[in-house]
């Protein structure tokens, strides 16, 4: 069953067409050429496909993409502003804490999520919020280092 | 891409009924995030996706008098960790919905999913268990009542008929739902399976000095989620020390059946199921007021 369906992606208006065989990773990657959103596990563990779905994490490779109509979608691509990187984004630089990137992009999205709730948070909240985001290059250090710069209570 | 062969997004739990026993290989799907993986291990081959995610019946924390609260089947873990009535009446329910998954699970996977997919290691299990909670169910034939302690009737099975839909979990709030407290045991922190979760919740007499009521309840430990009911009789009047509550746990050890798994031994198990009890259940006196004393 094909249909069309109309999200908000990135801020932008979208119609796509998409059926019930596919899930909100296809969706962004493949038909809307959004490459940050990757396939890690397909399982919803790794935390590789994760977006945020009206303002919240989700994985995206679990979740159907006729599910996702009328909701509204962030992913990497719509963080820069005018060639200004988001203070998360910035801060991942800053403290080395891209090595092959695959994770990056979630990790990236759930600090986004901490960045919008206005609070400040503890080391160990950072750790609980990327629990469900796995790296296998940096040792996770310079990751909570890198959003506690953003977010951190000092 | 995954193996379904249809999805419709039902807008009342009638609507949701109605399509549901109008097609073939209907599932019901809420949050999914147990649904989809049984999707790609290819388990529901050609399955129609019946959508209740987005029906308003199913939603909302509220209390329906000054002491009877009901929640939702389709509300999230997250929404139900940060709700601040379920955080005053019953802060083990805000404890156990964090322990699921990640965050991006718990802002998807609905507490209704997590009973219905009948696994004895289910994360809400072992408190609304404990909280003697009464599951509202409408399906085909009507609405029917059923306490969440007669829900499980064996490894992942559920009293659930074809097309039956959980709409609500309700308790009383008092003395047992706020002291009640609650362990998960696994080897992770989080994205954890537990080994065995303990859950209790006491009330103690107007004095302070002897346990009432006490309810006790275990997932992971039995075929079944189960309460300890020989171990709860056992408690009624006994004196606030550790060996009173040492012998009650006792009891309990024979009223559970953990299994060996690659996942931990029976001993192990038995081990972990004392601790937690003895563990719990003193949390829950002193929350409710009481000190234990040797």
């Amino acid at each position: 069953m094909i249909k069309e369906i109309h999200l908000i992606v990135n801020g932008v208006q979208k119609t796509v067409i998409a059926s019930e065989k596919d899930c909100l990773t296809d969706l962004l990657h493949d038909k809307l050429g959004l490459t940050s959103v990757k396939k890690g596990c397909e399982v919803g563990e790794c935390g590789a496909c994760a977006v945020l779905l009206d303002g919240k994490t989700v994985n995206s490779c679990i979740y159907p993409a006729l599910k996702a109509a009328g909701h509204e979608i962030l992913t990497v691509e719509g963080l820069e502003k005018e060639g200004v990187l988001h203070p998360i984004q910035k801060a991942f630089v800053e403290k080395a804490a891209v090595q092959c990137g695959f994770c990056t992009p979630g990790m990236i999205l759930a600090g986004v999520e901490l960045v919008n709730s206005g609070k400040k948070y503890t080391r160990e909240q950072i750790k609980e919020q990327i629990s469900g985001h796995l790296c296998r290059c940096t040792g996770y250090v310079n990751i909570i280092e890198a959003i506690y710069d953003v977010v951190g209570m000092d | 891409m995954v193996d379904v062969a249809g999805y419709y997004e039902a807008i009342s739990v009638r609507d949701a009924i109605n399509a549901y026993t109008s097609s073939k290989n209907s599932e019901y799907l809420a949050g999914g995030t147990d649904l989809m993986i049984a999707i790609r291990a290819g388990k529901k081959k050609d399955c129609h996706l019946i959508s209740i995610g987005a029906i308003e019946e199913l939603k909302g924390i509220y209390s329906t008098d000054s002491s009877r609260i009901s929640v939702g089947a389709g509300v999230c873990f997250s929404e139900i960790a940060e709700n601040e009535l379920l955080g005053r009446v019953c802060p083990a329910l805000s404890l156990a919905s964090r322990s699921v998954g990640s965050p991006q699970i718990r802002h998807v996977a609905t507490i209704g999913g997590n009973l219905c997919n009948g696994a004895v290691s289910a994360d809400s299990v072992a408190v609304l268990y404990v909280l003697d909670a009464e599951l509202e169910i409408e399906g085909p034939d009507g609405v029917r009542n059923v306490p969440v302690t007669q829900f499980h009737v064996g490894p992942g099975k559920t009293v659930l008929q074809a097309g039956e839909i959980l709409r609500r979990i309700s308790f009383n709030a008092g003395e047992l739902s706020e002291s009640a407290s609650y362990y998960k045991y696994g080897r992770r922190k989080a994205m954890e399976i537990a080994t065995m979760g303990c859950a209790a919740g006491v009330k103690l007499t107007e004095d302070r000095k002897k346990i009432e009521t006490l309810h006790l309840a275990y997932s992971v430990a039995a075929p079944t989620p189960i309460r300890c009911y020989g171990a709860e009789e056992s408690a009624c009047g006994i004196e606030l020390s550790r060996k009173a509550v040492e012998q009650v746990v006792s009891i309990a050890m024979n009223e559970i059946s953990p299994r060996d798994s690659w996942r931990a031994s029976k001993e192990f198990r038995m081990q972990i199921a004392w601790e937690m009890a003895v563990r719990m259940i003193t949390e829950a006196i002193e929350k409710d007021g009481g000190t234990l004393h040797d």
